[in-house]
Protein backbone atom coordinates (compact mmCIF):
# COMPACT_ATOMS: atom_id res chain seq x y z
CA UNK A 1 0.00 0.00 0.00
CA UNK A 2 0.86 3.14 -0.62
CA UNK A 3 2.57 6.20 2.30
CA UNK A 4 -0.17 9.07 2.39
CA UNK A 5 0.45 11.89 4.46
CA UNK A 6 -1.18 11.40 7.59
CA UNK A 7 -2.70 15.16 8.24
CA UNK A 8 -3.68 18.21 5.57
CA UNK A 9 -1.58 20.43 8.32
CA UNK A 10 1.61 17.43 7.37
CA UNK A 11 1.51 18.03 3.27
CA UNK A 12 1.11 22.05 3.65
CA UNK A 13 3.88 22.28 6.05
CA UNK A 14 6.24 19.92 3.68
CA UNK A 15 5.37 21.78 0.97
CA UNK A 16 6.03 25.09 2.17
CA UNK A 17 9.56 23.56 3.10
CA UNK A 18 9.77 22.11 0.17
CA UNK A 19 9.42 26.03 -1.20
CA UNK A 20 11.27 28.22 1.24
CA UNK A 21 14.82 27.81 0.65
CA UNK A 22 18.13 29.31 0.97
CA UNK A 23 16.90 31.72 -2.00
CA UNK A 24 14.08 33.42 0.24
CA UNK A 25 16.81 35.18 2.35
CA UNK A 26 19.73 35.54 0.44
CA UNK A 27 17.96 36.22 -3.56
CA UNK A 28 14.37 37.46 -3.03
CA UNK A 29 15.37 40.82 -0.79
CA UNK A 30 18.56 41.73 -3.21
CA UNK A 31 16.30 40.98 -6.11
CA UNK A 32 13.37 43.09 -4.82
CA UNK A 33 16.45 46.03 -3.94
CA UNK A 34 18.17 45.45 -7.49
CA UNK A 35 14.93 45.60 -9.70
CA UNK A 36 12.38 48.57 -8.19
CA UNK A 37 12.56 48.26 -4.72
CA UNK A 38 8.82 48.20 -3.61
CA UNK A 39 7.99 48.60 -6.85
CA UNK A 40 8.65 44.92 -8.09
CA UNK A 41 6.32 43.90 -5.76
CA UNK A 42 4.09 44.93 -8.14
CA UNK A 43 5.29 42.14 -11.12
CA UNK A 44 6.31 39.60 -8.25
CA UNK A 45 2.03 39.26 -7.49
CA UNK A 46 1.25 39.62 -10.55
CA UNK A 47 4.04 36.71 -11.51
CA UNK A 48 2.88 34.55 -8.42
CA UNK A 49 -0.77 34.94 -9.91
CA UNK A 50 -0.26 33.81 -13.55
CA UNK A 51 2.16 31.58 -13.42
CA UNK A 52 3.49 30.55 -9.98
CA UNK A 53 0.10 29.40 -8.19
CA UNK A 54 -1.19 27.93 -11.78
CA UNK A 55 1.89 26.03 -12.07
CA UNK A 56 1.56 24.68 -8.87
CA UNK A 57 -2.02 24.10 -9.00
CA UNK A 58 -0.86 21.96 -12.16
CA UNK A 59 1.36 20.30 -10.51
CA UNK A 60 -0.81 19.25 -7.22
CA UNK A 61 -3.48 18.22 -9.79
CA UNK A 62 -1.20 15.75 -11.47
CA UNK A 63 0.33 14.48 -8.66
CA UNK A 64 -2.98 14.34 -7.09
CA UNK A 65 -5.11 12.28 -9.58
CA UNK A 66 -2.81 9.95 -10.93
CA UNK A 67 -0.95 9.16 -7.20
CA UNK A 68 2.15 8.16 -8.53
CA UNK A 69 5.49 10.10 -8.75
CA UNK A 70 6.58 13.19 -11.47
CA UNK A 71 7.65 10.54 -14.78
CA UNK A 72 4.81 8.39 -14.40
CA UNK A 73 2.32 10.62 -13.80
CA UNK A 74 3.58 13.15 -16.93
CA UNK A 75 3.65 9.97 -19.02
CA UNK A 76 -0.16 8.98 -18.18
CA UNK A 77 -0.85 11.82 -20.12
CA UNK A 78 1.15 10.64 -22.86
CA UNK A 79 3.98 7.91 -22.57
CA UNK A 80 7.16 10.11 -23.87
CA UNK A 81 6.28 13.12 -21.52
CA UNK A 82 7.48 10.56 -19.20
CA UNK A 83 11.06 12.32 -20.13
CA UNK A 84 10.15 15.34 -18.99
CA UNK A 85 9.40 14.06 -15.35
CA UNK A 86 12.72 12.14 -15.12
CA UNK A 87 14.57 15.09 -16.36
CA UNK A 88 12.32 17.60 -14.02
CA UNK A 89 14.22 14.95 -11.23
CA UNK A 90 17.55 14.85 -12.74
CA UNK A 91 17.84 18.88 -12.34
CA UNK A 92 16.91 18.28 -8.85
CA UNK A 93 19.48 15.86 -8.23
CA UNK A 94 21.88 18.44 -9.72
CA UNK A 95 20.45 21.27 -7.82
CA UNK A 96 21.22 18.60 -4.28
CA UNK A 97 24.76 17.65 -5.21
CA UNK A 98 25.73 21.30 -4.36
CA UNK A 99 22.96 22.43 -2.33
CA UNK A 100 24.09 20.01 0.79
CA UNK A 101 27.65 21.39 0.18
CA UNK A 102 26.12 24.99 0.81
CA UNK A 103 24.45 22.85 3.85
CA UNK A 104 27.94 21.29 4.29
CA UNK A 105 29.50 25.10 4.58
CA UNK A 106 26.14 25.93 7.27
CA UNK A 107 27.21 23.66 9.64
CA UNK A 108 31.30 24.94 9.80
CA UNK A 109 29.64 28.01 10.27
CA UNK A 110 27.49 26.58 13.13
CA UNK A 111 30.27 25.54 14.77
CA UNK A 112 32.17 29.09 14.14
CA UNK A 113 29.86 31.10 15.79
CA UNK A 114 30.92 29.45 18.99
CA UNK A 115 33.91 31.08 19.02
CA UNK A 116 33.22 34.21 16.27
CA UNK A 117 36.03 32.14 14.20
CA UNK A 118 35.97 34.43 11.06
CA UNK A 119 37.44 37.47 13.04
CA UNK A 120 37.44 40.74 11.49
CA UNK A 121 38.24 39.62 7.69
CA UNK A 122 35.38 37.84 7.10
CA UNK A 123 36.07 37.77 3.51
CA UNK A 124 39.64 36.51 3.69
CA UNK A 125 38.49 33.98 6.00
CA UNK A 126 35.48 32.27 3.86
CA UNK A 127 37.21 32.28 0.28
CA UNK A 128 40.88 32.09 1.54
CA UNK A 129 41.24 30.30 5.07
CA UNK A 130 37.62 27.99 4.76
CA UNK A 131 37.16 27.63 0.64
CA UNK A 132 40.47 27.81 -0.23
CA UNK A 133 39.34 29.10 -3.44
CA UNK A 134 42.12 28.89 -6.75
CA UNK A 135 42.00 31.47 -9.21
CA UNK A 136 40.16 29.39 -11.78
CA UNK A 137 37.52 26.48 -12.18
CA UNK A 138 40.36 24.72 -14.23
CA UNK A 139 42.50 24.67 -11.30
CA UNK A 140 40.89 22.36 -8.85
CA UNK A 141 42.55 22.52 -5.59
CA UNK A 142 42.12 20.05 -2.84
CA UNK A 143 39.60 18.99 -0.46
CA UNK A 144 38.55 20.51 2.23
CA UNK A 145 37.92 18.20 4.52
CA UNK A 146 36.13 20.02 7.16
CA UNK A 147 33.42 20.71 4.39
CA UNK A 148 33.31 17.29 3.55
CA UNK A 149 32.49 16.33 6.97
CA UNK A 150 29.91 19.08 6.66
CA UNK A 151 28.75 17.57 3.78
CA UNK A 152 28.13 14.28 5.29
CA UNK A 153 26.46 14.97 8.25
CA UNK A 154 23.69 16.82 5.91
CA UNK A 155 23.72 13.94 3.68
CA UNK A 156 22.89 11.58 7.46
CA UNK A 157 19.92 14.23 8.10
CA UNK A 158 18.75 14.17 4.51
CA UNK A 159 18.29 11.04 4.33
CA UNK A 160 17.02 10.36 8.18
CA UNK A 161 14.27 13.11 6.98
CA UNK A 162 13.03 10.96 4.30
CA UNK A 163 13.53 7.40 5.73
CA UNK A 164 10.22 6.20 5.57
CA UNK A 165 9.14 8.84 3.14
CA UNK A 166 6.12 11.10 3.98
CA UNK A 167 5.10 9.27 7.84
CA UNK A 168 8.98 11.04 8.55
CA UNK A 169 8.71 13.57 6.17
CA UNK A 170 5.27 14.66 7.59
CA UNK A 171 7.11 14.50 11.36
CA UNK A 172 10.43 16.20 10.65
CA UNK A 173 8.67 19.56 8.96
CA UNK A 174 6.62 20.37 11.71
CA UNK A 175 10.56 21.46 13.19
CA UNK A 176 12.20 22.44 9.57
CA UNK A 177 9.46 24.35 9.17
CA UNK A 178 8.28 26.18 12.53
CA UNK A 179 11.93 26.73 13.43
CA UNK A 180 13.18 28.89 10.67
CA UNK A 181 9.95 30.95 10.54
CA UNK A 182 10.09 32.02 14.65
CA UNK A 183 14.29 32.59 13.88
CA UNK A 184 13.58 34.66 10.99
CA UNK A 185 10.77 36.68 13.05
CA UNK A 186 13.77 37.04 16.12
CA UNK A 187 15.80 38.48 13.08
CA UNK A 188 13.76 40.71 11.76
CA UNK A 189 13.11 42.34 15.61
CA UNK A 190 16.73 42.34 16.09
CA UNK A 191 17.54 43.94 12.75
CA UNK A 192 14.72 46.33 12.91
CA UNK A 193 15.72 47.72 16.59
CA UNK A 194 19.13 48.40 15.59
CA UNK A 195 20.39 52.22 14.52
CA UNK A 196 20.23 52.48 11.22
CA UNK A 197 17.63 49.79 10.10
CA UNK A 198 15.65 52.72 8.71
CA UNK A 199 17.53 53.39 6.20
CA UNK A 200 18.50 50.16 5.16
CA UNK A 201 14.58 49.65 5.09
CA UNK A 202 14.27 52.43 2.63
CA UNK A 203 16.21 50.87 0.34
CA UNK A 204 14.28 48.19 0.46
CA UNK A 205 10.60 49.21 -0.16
CA UNK A 206 10.89 52.60 -1.89
CA UNK A 207 9.16 52.38 -4.97
CA UNK A 208 11.00 53.08 -8.10
CA UNK A 209 8.08 53.05 -10.46
CA UNK A 210 10.01 53.95 -13.63
CA UNK A 211 11.10 50.15 -12.72
CA UNK A 212 8.33 48.88 -14.22
CA UNK A 213 8.71 50.17 -17.85
CA UNK A 214 12.20 47.60 -18.06
CA UNK A 215 11.03 44.57 -19.44
CA UNK A 216 13.87 42.55 -17.63
CA UNK A 217 12.13 43.54 -14.10
CA UNK A 218 9.34 41.87 -15.01
CA UNK A 219 11.45 38.86 -16.07
CA UNK A 220 12.84 38.98 -12.84
CA UNK A 221 10.02 38.97 -11.20
CA UNK A 222 8.66 35.55 -13.03
CA UNK A 223 12.13 34.21 -12.64
CA UNK A 224 12.17 34.74 -8.64
CA UNK A 225 8.68 33.03 -8.64
CA UNK A 226 10.23 29.95 -10.65
CA UNK A 227 12.80 29.45 -8.42
CA UNK A 228 11.20 30.17 -5.25
CA UNK A 229 8.43 27.74 -5.62
CA UNK A 230 9.89 24.69 -6.37
CA UNK A 231 7.78 24.02 -9.21
CA UNK A 232 9.55 22.25 -12.59
CA UNK A 233 11.19 19.57 -10.24
CA UNK A 234 8.58 17.46 -9.85
CA UNK A 235 8.74 17.63 -5.96
CA UNK A 236 5.10 19.14 -5.89
CA UNK A 237 3.69 16.11 -8.30
CA UNK A 238 5.23 13.94 -6.15
CA UNK A 239 4.08 15.27 -2.67
CA UNK A 240 0.88 15.83 -4.27
CA UNK A 241 0.58 12.31 -5.30
CA UNK A 242 0.90 11.19 -1.48
CA UNK A 243 -2.34 12.77 -0.81
CA UNK A 244 -5.65 10.71 -0.04
CA UNK A 245 -8.06 11.37 -2.50
CA UNK A 246 -10.14 13.24 -0.72
CA UNK A 247 -7.50 15.79 -0.39
CA UNK A 248 -8.00 19.92 -1.45
CA UNK A 249 -5.88 20.74 -4.29
CA UNK A 250 -6.78 24.29 -4.74
CA UNK A 251 -6.80 25.60 -1.99
CA UNK A 252 -3.49 24.41 -0.57
CA UNK A 253 -1.62 25.57 -3.72
CA UNK A 254 -2.86 29.32 -2.69
CA UNK A 255 -1.80 29.34 0.88
CA UNK A 256 1.81 27.08 0.10
CA UNK A 257 2.44 30.33 -2.73
CA UNK A 258 0.95 32.92 -0.23
CA UNK A 259 3.24 31.59 2.65
CA UNK A 260 6.51 31.12 0.59
CA UNK A 261 6.06 34.95 -0.62
CA UNK A 262 5.40 36.06 2.65
CA UNK A 263 7.93 34.23 3.94
CA UNK A 264 10.54 36.37 1.02
CA UNK A 265 8.89 39.21 1.82
CA UNK A 266 9.77 39.45 5.40
CA UNK A 267 12.93 37.71 5.07
CA UNK A 268 13.54 41.21 3.18
CA UNK A 269 13.05 42.95 6.59
CA UNK A 270 15.75 40.88 8.16
CA UNK A 271 18.78 41.45 6.18
CA UNK A 272 17.80 44.77 4.86
CA UNK A 273 17.49 46.15 8.69
CA UNK A 274 21.03 44.20 9.58
CA UNK A 275 22.19 46.05 6.38
CA UNK A 276 21.44 49.65 7.08
CA UNK A 277 23.29 49.05 10.50
CA UNK A 278 26.18 47.61 8.79
CA UNK A 279 26.47 50.72 6.49
CA UNK A 280 25.77 53.18 9.48
CA UNK A 281 28.45 51.20 11.24
CA UNK A 282 31.08 51.10 8.72
CA UNK A 283 29.98 54.79 7.29
CA UNK A 284 28.99 53.36 3.99
CA UNK A 285 25.96 53.63 1.43
CA UNK A 286 23.76 50.77 1.48
CA UNK A 287 24.40 50.46 -1.54
CA UNK A 288 27.53 49.53 -0.99
CA UNK A 289 27.13 46.74 1.05
CA UNK A 290 24.02 45.17 -0.50
CA UNK A 291 24.72 41.76 -1.26
CA UNK A 292 23.07 38.50 -2.21
CA UNK A 293 23.83 34.85 -2.24
CA UNK A 294 26.91 33.11 -0.28
CA UNK A 295 28.33 36.17 0.12
CA UNK A 296 25.70 37.58 2.24
CA UNK A 297 25.09 34.65 4.49
CA UNK A 298 29.20 33.48 5.07
CA UNK A 299 30.97 37.27 4.60
CA UNK A 300 28.70 40.02 5.13
CA UNK A 301 26.53 38.42 8.05
CA UNK A 302 29.13 37.26 9.73
CA UNK A 303 30.64 40.93 9.80
CA UNK A 304 27.32 42.06 11.17
CA UNK A 305 26.82 39.04 13.84
CA UNK A 306 30.31 40.28 15.39
CA UNK A 307 29.25 44.05 15.18
CA UNK A 308 26.04 43.08 17.30
CA UNK A 309 26.36 45.48 20.42
CA UNK A 310 25.31 42.15 22.31
CA UNK A 311 25.02 38.27 21.90
CA UNK A 312 27.38 37.99 18.91
CA UNK A 313 27.84 34.29 19.41
CA UNK A 314 23.81 33.53 19.43
CA UNK A 315 22.45 35.26 17.16
CA UNK A 316 25.54 33.40 14.60
CA UNK A 317 24.65 30.19 16.35
CA UNK A 318 20.65 30.86 15.30
CA UNK A 319 21.77 32.62 12.22
CA UNK A 320 23.59 29.51 10.63
CA UNK A 321 20.53 27.39 12.33
CA UNK A 322 18.06 29.07 10.65
CA UNK A 323 19.96 28.25 7.14
CA UNK A 324 20.02 24.90 8.19
CA UNK A 325 16.51 24.09 8.93
CA UNK A 326 15.40 26.76 5.76
CA UNK A 327 17.44 24.54 3.45
CA UNK A 328 16.92 20.98 4.87
CA UNK A 329 13.12 20.55 4.13
CA UNK A 330 14.23 22.20 0.24
CA UNK A 331 16.95 19.62 -0.15
CA UNK A 332 15.28 16.76 1.31
CA UNK A 333 12.39 17.49 -0.98
CA UNK A 334 14.71 17.05 -3.92
CA UNK A 335 15.80 13.46 -3.14
CA UNK A 336 12.24 12.34 -2.05
CA UNK A 337 10.80 13.25 -5.37
CA UNK A 338 13.89 11.25 -7.27
CA UNK A 339 13.66 8.20 -4.64
CA UNK A 340 9.78 8.04 -4.71
CA UNK A 341 10.33 7.63 -8.50
CA UNK A 342 12.48 5.26 -8.86
CA UNK A 343 10.99 3.37 -5.92
CA UNK A 344 7.30 3.50 -7.45
CA UNK A 345 9.23 2.34 -11.53
CA UNK A 346 11.81 -0.25 -10.59
CA UNK A 347 10.64 -1.15 -7.36
CA UNK A 348 13.55 -1.01 -5.65
CA UNK A 349 13.24 -0.99 -1.70
CA UNK A 350 13.31 2.72 -0.09
CA UNK A 351 16.25 1.82 1.83
CA UNK A 352 18.28 0.75 -0.84
CA UNK A 353 16.73 3.77 -3.15
CA UNK A 354 17.84 6.46 -0.37
CA UNK A 355 20.60 5.65 0.19
CA UNK A 356 22.16 4.87 -3.57
CA UNK A 357 20.59 8.41 -4.18
CA UNK A 358 22.68 9.90 -0.99
CA UNK A 359 26.48 8.52 -1.80
CA UNK A 360 26.09 8.93 -5.50
CA UNK A 361 25.08 12.88 -4.54
CA UNK A 362 27.93 13.12 -1.91
CA UNK A 363 30.83 11.50 -4.22
CA UNK A 364 29.40 14.23 -6.80
CA UNK A 365 29.06 17.04 -4.45
CA UNK A 366 32.99 16.26 -3.49
CA UNK A 367 34.11 18.86 -6.94
CA UNK A 368 32.09 21.30 -4.58
CA UNK A 369 34.89 21.14 -1.44
CA UNK A 370 37.44 21.74 -3.76
CA UNK A 371 39.18 24.72 -4.29
CA UNK A 372 37.41 25.59 -7.67
CA UNK A 373 34.05 24.42 -6.04
CA UNK A 374 32.84 27.77 -5.67
CA UNK A 375 32.70 28.36 -9.69
CA UNK A 376 31.49 24.95 -10.40
CA UNK A 377 28.62 25.86 -8.12
CA UNK A 378 28.13 28.76 -9.76
CA UNK A 379 28.28 27.83 -12.83
CA UNK A 380 25.99 24.33 -12.24
CA UNK A 381 23.39 26.85 -10.16
CA UNK A 382 22.99 29.06 -13.14
CA UNK A 383 22.30 26.49 -15.46
CA UNK A 384 20.44 24.06 -13.70
CA UNK A 385 18.00 26.99 -12.99
CA UNK A 386 17.79 29.17 -15.71
CA UNK A 387 17.94 26.84 -18.02
CA UNK A 388 16.70 23.13 -16.82
CA UNK A 389 14.03 24.40 -14.67
CA UNK A 390 12.51 26.71 -17.66
CA UNK A 391 12.68 23.86 -19.64
CA UNK A 392 10.76 21.79 -17.52
CA UNK A 393 8.15 24.35 -16.73
CA UNK A 394 7.75 25.33 -20.41
CA UNK A 395 7.58 21.60 -21.67
CA UNK A 396 4.96 20.87 -18.85
CA UNK A 397 2.73 24.26 -19.93
CA UNK A 398 3.00 22.88 -23.50
CA UNK A 399 2.14 19.12 -22.82
CA UNK A 400 -0.87 19.86 -20.61
CA UNK A 401 -2.34 22.76 -22.15
CA UNK A 402 -1.93 21.52 -25.75
CA UNK A 403 -1.81 17.50 -26.21
CA UNK A 404 -3.72 16.64 -22.96
CA UNK A 405 -7.23 18.06 -21.32
CA UNK A 406 -6.48 20.76 -19.46
CA UNK A 407 -10.08 21.59 -19.10
CA UNK A 408 -10.88 18.12 -17.24
CA UNK A 409 -7.56 18.65 -15.04
CA UNK A 410 -9.20 22.31 -14.03
CA UNK A 411 -12.69 20.27 -13.45
CA UNK A 412 -10.74 17.59 -11.63
CA UNK A 413 -8.70 20.27 -9.34
CA UNK A 414 -12.67 21.98 -8.90
CA UNK A 415 -14.11 19.08 -7.84
CA UNK A 416 -10.94 18.27 -5.11
CA UNK A 417 -11.19 21.92 -3.81
CA UNK A 418 -12.15 24.42 -0.87
CA UNK A 419 -12.81 26.64 -4.17
CA UNK A 420 -12.98 26.57 -7.66
CA UNK A 421 -10.82 28.17 -10.14
CA UNK A 422 -11.64 29.40 -13.88
CA UNK A 423 -10.81 29.65 -17.08
CA UNK A 424 -8.29 32.68 -16.10
CA UNK A 425 -6.17 29.42 -15.12
CA UNK A 426 -6.37 27.99 -18.71
CA UNK A 427 -5.27 31.31 -20.01
CA UNK A 428 -2.10 31.15 -17.42
CA UNK A 429 -0.80 27.77 -18.60
CA UNK A 430 -1.42 27.52 -22.28
CA UNK A 431 -0.57 31.29 -23.12
CA UNK A 432 0.88 33.28 -20.38
CA UNK A 433 3.37 30.91 -18.61
CA UNK A 434 4.72 29.17 -21.83
CA UNK A 435 5.05 32.67 -23.41
CA UNK A 436 7.36 34.23 -20.64
CA UNK A 437 9.33 31.12 -19.57
CA UNK A 438 9.63 30.80 -23.80
CA UNK A 439 11.18 34.57 -24.00
CA UNK A 440 13.45 33.45 -20.49
CA UNK A 441 14.99 30.66 -22.39
CA UNK A 442 15.74 32.38 -25.64
CA UNK A 443 17.14 34.87 -23.51
CA UNK A 444 19.56 32.58 -21.84
CA UNK A 445 20.79 31.19 -24.63
CA UNK A 446 21.40 34.63 -26.74
CA UNK A 447 23.04 36.04 -23.48
CA UNK A 448 25.56 32.90 -23.36
CA UNK A 449 25.91 32.65 -27.24
CA UNK A 450 27.36 36.52 -26.82
CA UNK A 451 29.73 35.72 -24.02
CA UNK A 452 30.49 32.63 -21.50
CA UNK A 453 28.64 32.83 -18.11
CA UNK A 454 30.71 35.27 -15.89
CA UNK A 455 33.48 35.25 -17.81
CA UNK A 456 34.35 31.72 -17.19
CA UNK A 457 36.75 29.99 -19.55
CA UNK A 458 34.05 28.64 -22.49
CA UNK A 459 35.16 24.94 -21.34
CA UNK A 460 34.29 25.20 -17.81
CA UNK A 461 30.90 26.19 -18.91
CA UNK A 462 30.38 23.71 -21.45
CA UNK A 463 31.46 20.90 -18.53
CA UNK A 464 29.69 22.71 -15.87
CA UNK A 465 26.44 24.12 -17.53
CA UNK A 466 25.68 22.32 -21.54
CA UNK A 467 26.96 19.07 -20.82
CA UNK A 468 25.46 18.56 -17.52
CA UNK A 469 22.13 19.43 -19.43
CA UNK A 470 22.72 17.26 -22.23
CA UNK A 471 23.92 14.60 -20.33
CA UNK A 472 20.90 14.91 -18.09
CA UNK A 473 18.71 14.58 -21.33
CA UNK A 474 20.16 11.71 -22.47
CA UNK A 475 19.52 9.62 -18.57
CA UNK A 476 15.98 11.28 -18.95
CA UNK A 477 15.80 8.89 -21.95
CA UNK A 478 17.35 6.13 -20.77
CA UNK A 479 14.91 6.01 -17.54
CA UNK A 480 12.10 6.59 -19.61
CA UNK A 481 13.09 3.10 -21.80
CA UNK A 482 13.97 1.07 -19.15
CA UNK A 483 11.30 -0.92 -18.29
CA UNK A 484 9.89 -0.74 -14.92
CA UNK A 485 8.74 -3.88 -12.76
CA UNK A 486 4.76 -4.38 -12.22
CA UNK B 1 10.94 55.97 5.11
CA UNK B 2 9.05 58.00 2.69
CA UNK B 3 5.24 57.06 2.48
CA UNK B 4 5.56 55.48 -0.68
CA UNK B 5 7.56 52.57 0.81
CA UNK B 6 4.87 52.59 3.45
CA UNK B 7 2.07 52.17 1.64
CA UNK B 8 4.07 49.13 -0.62
CA UNK B 9 4.56 47.66 2.50
CA UNK B 10 0.76 47.98 3.51
CA UNK B 11 -0.73 46.49 0.20
CA UNK B 12 1.88 43.46 -0.15
CA UNK B 13 1.49 42.78 3.65
CA UNK B 14 -2.47 42.96 3.20
CA UNK B 15 -2.28 40.57 -0.43
CA UNK B 16 -0.10 38.37 1.48
CA UNK B 17 -1.03 37.77 4.99
CA UNK B 18 -4.56 38.38 4.13
CA UNK B 19 -4.46 35.87 1.38
CA UNK B 20 -3.67 32.99 3.24
CA UNK B 21 -6.00 34.05 6.09
CA UNK B 22 -8.86 34.14 3.59
CA UNK B 23 -7.50 30.65 2.75
CA UNK B 24 -7.44 29.29 5.97
CA UNK B 25 -11.02 30.47 6.80
CA UNK B 26 -12.41 28.44 3.78
CA UNK B 27 -10.36 25.34 4.58
CA UNK B 28 -13.48 22.92 4.60
CA UNK B 29 -11.24 19.81 3.65
CA UNK B 30 -10.15 17.57 6.82
CA UNK B 31 -7.25 16.31 4.19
Amino acid sequence: MREIWHSRTAFILASIGSAIGLGNIWRFPYICYKYGGGAFLIPFLVALLTAGIPLMILEFSLGHRSARPAPITLGSLKKPFEMIGWFALLIGFGIVTYYAVVMGWCFNYLGYSINLSWGTNTQDFFFNQFLKISDSPLHIGGVQWMIILGLILTWVAIIASIWKGPNTVGKVVFFTVTIPWLLLLIFVIRGITLPGAVEGLKYYLTPQFKALFDYNVWLAAYTQVFFSLTIGFGVQITYASFLPKDADVVNNAFIICLADSATAFVGGFAVFSTLGYYAQQTGSPVSEVVKSGPHLAFVTYPTIISLLPFGARIFGILFFLMLLTLGIDSAFSLVEAGAASIIDKFKIKRIYSNIGFAVVALFIGIIYTTGSGLYWLDIVDYFMNYFGLMIVAFLMCIAVGYFSDYRGLREYANSKSDFTIGRWWDICIRFITPLVVGVLIATVIIDRVKSAYEGYPRIAEFMGGWLVVIAFAIVSYVLYRLKGRD
Amino acid sequence: MPISAWIVLSITSLILFGGIIVCVIRMRRPR
